[in-house]
């Protein structure tokens, strides 16, 4: 069964940019605009991943990991973000927030697998 | 689907900017609003986070520098003014321009560089981050392999995960099976720390790992691995065995030690226990001071590295001569130092011999010792086994056999003998002729040997030993041996022997070696056209290395190749004439004795000296190389063993034993018959090295002739 | 039969694995485990076939084996180990044939295969 992957970017061309890359890789994939609307479907969809942006409206990439870190449905799943700071103290913050791992952008679609293989395992 | 993206990333950037317009025109009216200043923020960073991800590169450089003083004014470090708010929004028109370049088009900076420097102005001093800090290079990936050495090694990791881990969506396991994916691994899961149910906490993990890999893979590969989580585990990562390391024992170290190592034992309570003379495992356990868990976690780093161990030592050895690859050019380079070295060490022993102030010569002898201990290492670099090569014919022999309807088959041995790479390669054309030359003139096809009695399967073996500083290579076949008659027919026939001259089985067999020389009564594609032989004789001399053969008719014949074991550095003997020196190789060398003026006359013309009774004739070298100044009154000759045959060679006088480092000539005297090559001594002069065999060969000619 | 307790008539408890015995349902996996031990003296735990267990899995039966050695108590398993078990005892090298000083000092029959 191919594995579920929500991509939460509020950047349009990134979101498109990932999904592609995933689907042409075997995963489904369910998108979310920003923060608010991914903790809102991940609290009923299950799902095997997040891969989410740090910076967004509504709700920022740390709060959505803390979210989804105190919810129940998806508190175990692997989360990886998208960060510009490779050595920031955001990737800190996401860190303690609870995120499995990051990738720092610009990235290639096969860096993005490769991140993704490995945290799925 | 790229162009879409991008197409999407230009409309999206447009919106972004247009929006970024607006909160920058309301910032001018509430400056403080902190929803506004992150609004702004959050554009800017979009815009370049997206942007470098398209290939905008410009947008991204140009965009980080305004997000970076943004990211001060959000932090609280700045204040929004309006020189900031007015250089913002040309910022915001300088993107807009940007987004119309197509990637990778020249574009306009200057405007840009403007806004850049005006910005950096605004910032307080200390804050200013450097230039050039968008280039955070991506992550590394445990997937990018690094230029794989060569170099196995094993590798003790402990790994702690963090108690949370797995409430951080990091499952243990996909590490251990990526570390698995490296190489070899033993993992042990370590269970001590697992508290009762009462003390549980269900979601934490307790569990640590010792795991010993090895792997070609180096320690950043494996640094990789735990990329993710090395912030918050405890990772020890130790490397306990390669195969490039110097200290190379058999077995591996003893439990007590690896558990001391791993700091699960201390060192004084091994003493104690080491004292009670018991299965030492079995005491730790017993008294409580180790967990048997980490005894048997020891015990697995043990069993792992002694396998690993034995597997290298039992690699077939050409695989073993592979376990430190460096390029040879680099020990061709190393010889050719070394070369040097030698040559400057003979310099200077002789200024301190001259020079007489003994605390020199002690330094100069203890020089000479350490050079010579140098050079024998140094060659022994660049010793491959032989068997390397043994293996490709062991293929020529079965599609040969095949094609010829023989039955052959082929057995070698000595395959672990070392020779100097250079010699191996250069050997390899000689050993093919022979080798054809065994299978199809040699071995019968199967009925006749059925018929003579034999097996119907014929055998070539090729073998290789050491004697001396030489390794002799032999070629032997159980055919039909050579035929002494025909040859002797054809060689009489040719010229090449006289019909009546009485001579011994070896000089018969030798002229197979004769250019063109051929006995096979039809061609065929294997051999016979009469190439081969003498090729193969020049093939060996060009090393320096002589070849024999043997034959007894009906039973087989056994070719020997003597090979010097290097081409680089030999020991010799430096010999003068006139005011020239020359060099013969010392392994051929005898004795020297003293030929007086007298003895010379009573000869009677004959080259003949009498050494302890036995006539060994002598050649004068000093009127073959035509010197002619005054000769001396008491001559020295060198009384050297070439194939069995004493030879002397008449010199003015012997200098000594001398290292000799092997120049090759130029093109110019390649052909010079009688010298193999050039040394250069240590005040810098140029000796030649003679080649006794084809000087013996010169002299033989001319006499016959 | 999902993740349940009961106590036979015997006094024994048997516990039903479930689908799953994982991080997802550690605290009530654990929980059952403690009660039961609390009350029982042999406690044998029943596999589905099928059953997924992951590393907090294994911790459990160990932490369980632990609670049970320390008060006295006979904790085990009936029928075969399911797959599950086996391949997370094997890629998590947890194997264990040295002996137990919590299964007095016997082979753990866990994780060492004997029962």
């Amino acid at each position: 069964m191919a594995k579920l992957i929500m991509s939460a970017d509020d950047s349009g061309s990134i979101r498109q940019m990932v999904t592609f890359t995933l689907k042409q890789n075997g995963y489904d994939v369910i998108e979310a605009v920003d923060g608010r609307d991914a903790l809102n479907k991940l609290s009923t969809q299950k799902v095997d991943m997040l891969l989410t942006d740090l910076n967004m409206p509504n709700m920022d990439g740390i709060g959505l990991i803390k979210g989804v870190r105190a919810g129940t449905l998806n508190k175990f799943i692997p989360i990886v973000m998208l960060t510009t700071e490779s050595n920031d103290t955001r990737k800190a913050e996401g860190k303690a927030a609870g995120a499995t791992g990051w990738i720092v952008k610009p990235f290639k679609p096969e860096q993005l697998i490769a991140v993704i293989k490995k945290v799925l395992g | 689907m790229m162009e879409q993206a991008i197409a999407t990333y230009r409309e999206e950037a447009g919106e972004l900017l247009a929006e970024l317009e607006t909160s920058l025109l309301d910032l001018e009216e509430t400056p403080d609003d902190n929803d506004l200043i992150n609004r702004v923020f959050r554009a800017m960073h979009t815009i370049k986070g997206s942007g470098a991800m398209f290939g905008f590169e410009e947008i991204a450089t140009f965009t980080h520098e305004v997000e970076t003083v943004f990211d001060m004014v959000r932090n609280g470090k700045m204040t929004v003014t309006k020189r900031l708010l007015d250089l913002t929004l040309q910022s915001r028109d300088h993107i807009t321009y940007l987004l119309g370049c197509a990637i990778g088009e020249g574009v306009d900076r200057s405007a840009g560089d403007e806004i850049i420097a005006g910005l950096r102005q605004l910032v307080p001093r200390p804050e200013m981050p450097q230039k050039g800090s968008t280039e955070v290079p991506a992550i590394t990936l445990p997937a990018v392999s690094e230029e794989e050495l060569a170099n196995e090694s094993t590798w003790r990791i402990r790994f702690r995960p963090a108690p949370n881990i797995l409430l951080c969506g990091t499952n243990p396991i996909s590490l251990i099976n990526e570390l698995r994916g490296l190489g070899t691994a033993h993992v042990v899961a370590q269970f001590d720390e697992i508290p009762q149910l009462a003390d549980l906490v269900p979601e934490n993990l307790y569990i640590y790992w010792d795991i010993i890999l090895t792997t070609s893979s180096g320690e950043d590969a494996i640094k990789d691995v735990f990329i993710f989580v090395e912030d918050d585990c405890d990772i020890k990562i130790e490397l306990i065995d390669s195969s490039g390391l110097i200290d190379r024992e058999e077995g591996y170290k003893k439990l007590g030690d690896i558990l001391v190592e791993r700091g699960d034992l201390s060192p004084v309570e091994m003493k104690k226990v080491l004292m009670l003379q018991k299965r030492f495992g079995e005491l730790l356990v017993e008294q409580g001071i180790v967990t048997p868990e980490k005894v048997q976690s020891a015990l697995v780093e043990q069993q792992h590295v002694k396998s690993v161990r034995k597997e290298r030592s039992e690699a077939p050895p050409a695989e073993a001569a592979a376990s430190i690859r460096v390029p040879a050019e680099r020990l061709d380079q190393l010889i050719n130092l070394v070369g040097e070295m030698v040559t400057v060490q003979a310099h200077l022993s002789q200024v301190s011999l001259a020079g007489g102030y003994s605390t020199f010569i002690a330094i100069s002898e203890e020089v000479e010792r350490l050079t010579n201990e140098l050079r024998d290492t140094a060659l022994n670099i660049r010793m491959l086994p032989i068997g390397s090569t043994f293996s490709k014919f062991k293929r020529l022999v079965r599609d040969l056999s095949n094609e010829l309807g023989k039955e052959i088959e082929m057995e070698t041995f000595g395959a672990e003998t070392e020779l100097d790479k250079t010699v191996i390669e250069k050997l390899n054309d000689p050993l093919v002729h022979i080798i054809r030359n065994s299978i199809d003139h040699g071995i019968e096809m199967p009925e006749a040997r059925r018929a003579a009695g034999k097996s119907p399967v014929g055998k070539v073996y090729l073998g290789a030993e050491h004697s001396g500083d030489s390794v002799l290579v032999t070629i032997r076949d159980d055919g039909a041996g050579l035929d002494r008659d025909t040859i002797r027919a054809k060689a009489v026939e040719r010229g090449l022997l006289s019909a009546t001259a009485d001579v011994s089985d070896r000089e018969i067999y030798a002229q197979i070696f004769a250019p063109g020389f051929s006995t096979a009564a039809k061609v065929t594609s294997v051999s016979g056209r009469g190439v081969g032989m003498d090729v193969v004789k020049r093939g060996i001399e060009g090393l320096r290395g002589s070849i024999a053969v043997d034959s007894v008719r009906g039973t087989g014949t056994t070719i020997t190749l003597k090979i010097p074991l290097t081409l680089a550095i030999i020991d010799s003997l430096l010999v003068k004439i006139g005011k020239d020196h020359f060099v013969l190789p010392l392994a051929a060398v005898e004795e020297c004795i003293e030929l007086t003026s007298d003895d010379v006359k009573n000869s009677h013309g004959r080259n003949l000296a009498n050494v302890r009774g036995a006539i060994v004739p002598y050649i004068p070298l000093r009127q073959h190389f035509q010197i002619t100044d005054q000769r001396p009154e008491i001559e020295q000759i060198v009384i050297a063993d070439i194939h069995g045959t004493k030879v002397g060679f008449v010199v003015d006088s012997v200098v000594g034993e001398h290292q000799t480092v092997i120049k090759s000539l130029g093109k110019v005297y390649r052909d010079v018959k009688g010298i193999s090559g050039a040394t250069i001594l240590g005040d810098g002069t140029v000796a030649l090295i003679l080649d006794m065999n084809v000087l013996l060969q010169n002299i033989e000619q001319m006499e016959n002739s | 039969m999902p993740l349940n307790s009961s106590v036979r008539e015997n006094g024994n408890v048997v516990i039903t694995s479930g689908n799953s015995l994982t991080i997802e349902n550690a605290a009530e996996f654990s929980r059952i485990l403690r009660e039961a031990l609390d009350a029982a003296h042999v406690v044998a735990i029943e596999f589905e076939a099928d059953v997924a267990i992951d590393i907090i899995g294994v911790q459990i039966l160990c932490s369980a084996c632990k609670s049970a050695s320390g008060s006295g108590r006979k904790f085990t398993y009936s029928g075969p180990q399911p797959q599950g078990l086996t391949d997370i005892i094997f890629s998590s090298g947890a194997e264990r044939y040295a002996a137990c000083k919590h299964n007095n000092d016997s082979t753990c029959i866990w994780f060492g295969g004997a029962q």
